[in-house]
């Protein structure tokens, strides 16, 4: 039985998804990794080609967004014995490639979480990038180099890269995401600055992530500046917020 | 209105409205279609809506207190923070059943899967049991 869990988060990725689900497949099979797709309630053909594909894929009976549908990813996890889980997104960013070195690195058990960063630079890797890599916009690279300096300040941490959504868990870190602590309703750098001030140990790993184009609300218009600013708030909120105890009870 | 009664007509117009709408939560909770919990912030805006037309040198005092320079400014003032109480309270219960929505939608998408592996295995099984033409012990095909 295998004890790694892709998780997959996926909401009206039917364009994307196919360019992304073989490679995952294949690099799946070298790590001995099962391959959870939760499907947030999508609109378009997203489940029938997680079907296509014999993608084991949950359902959401409706649209939850995508901190929570991470979360169900973690909570089924959790609940079935897991050992580490990956989380990777479904329009095809994140490439598979780099799942190895997310387990590596958990194997290790010197850290908790391991937060894949377009930032740091892949010199180890044994294959180079299969097109452009992508940073960000101008707005976001500016968000993100603000949201490192926030959390420098408030974690005395220095994190490359805040926003990824690339990351690797152990047991330890999922028990304690799978509790009320973890900020569902967007996950970003406030998850990470919750993690620290939990005390769980993050690491940073190169990765390499790809432009796609996709319509997404906060990549348009005043998206990207309303997404600052509410990152900036779950900041601030996180760090008044108590330390929790639901990830004491190690096991 | 500083220093002087309120007219009388204001008075019953006041009360009448204070007593409407004590009757309206109270009903609203007696039909269930209100909670107790929800009702008491109302219950409260209706009794003191009643009182401080008897007790108006109350006002008087409290506009005193307050540095408002009218009372009807604070009465005002009253109104919107019991406004802003109640939305405190809305937001408050809201963000309890966003998080209950999210743990069932949740519960509900893992039992699903469970549901269709049951029914596969089921099904599996039934076709194994038809295909040989005998009944095997559960879950062991090469039992005789």
């Amino acid at each position: 039985m295998s004890t790694v869990l892709i998780i997959v988060p996926v909401h009206n990725e039917a364009r994307l998804l196919p360019g992304l689900l073989p490679r995952l497949k294949r690099e799946a099979k070298k790590i001995d990794a099962h391959i959870l797709a939760i499907n947030d309630a999508s609109t378009d053909s997203s489940l029938r080609v997680l079907n296509n594909h014999k993608i084991h894929t949950l359902s959401h009976s409706t649209q939850l967004g995508y901190g929570s549908t991470i979360q169900t990813g973690y909570k089924y996890a959790m609940r079935f014995g897991y050992d580490y889980v990956i989380q990777l997104d479904g329009d095809g960013q994140h490439d598979p490639r780099c799942l190895s070195a997310f387990l590596q690195e958990l194997k290790k058990k010197e850290s908790d979480i391991i937060i894949g960063s377009r930032y740091l630079s892949p010199n180890g890797y044994p294959f180079p990038p299969l097109g452009p890599l992508y940073y960000g916009t101008v707005v976001r690279r500016i968000g993100i180099h603000l949201f490192r300096w926030v959390l420098l300040v408030l974690s005395f941490r220095w994190i490359t890269d805040p926003t990824s959504g690339y990351i690797g868990f152990n047991r330890d870190a999922l028990r304690f995401v799978c509790g009320k602590s973890f900020p569902f309703d967007y996950p970003d750098a406030d998850a990470i600055l919750t993690f620290l001030k939990n005390g769980l140990r993050v690491k940073e790993i190169p990765v390499y992530m790809y432009p796609v184009q996709k319509d997404h609300a906060l990549h348009r218009g005043c998206g990207p500046i309303w997404y600052v600013i509410k990152v900036f708030i779950s900041l601030f909120i996180a760090f008044i917020r108590r330390r929790e105890n639901n990830h004491d009870e190690r096991s | 209105m500083n220093g002087a009664e309120i007219p009388a007509n204001q008075k019953v117009f006041i009360i009448i409205t204070g007593l409407v709408l004590l009757c309206i939560v109270i009903e609203l909770v007696r039909r269930r279609k209100m909670l107790e919990q929800y009702s008491a912030l109302w219950i409260l805006i209706g009794v003191l809506s009643v009182i401080f037309v008897w007790l108006y040198p109350l006002v008087e005092w409290i506009t005193a207190l307050i540095g408002a320079g009218w009372t009807t400014s604070t009465i005002l003032f009253g109104a919107t923070l019991a406004l802003l109480l109640l939305n405190l309270q809305i937001c408050v219960k809201i963000s309890e059943f966003q998080y209950n929505i999210k743990d069932i939608v949740q519960e509900l998408a893992m039992l699903a899967d469970q549901v269709q592996k049951m029914q596969e295995n089921a099904g599996r099984r039934n076709r194994n049991t038809t295909v040989s033409g005998t009944t095997h012990a559960s879950g062991d095909p090469d039992t005789p």
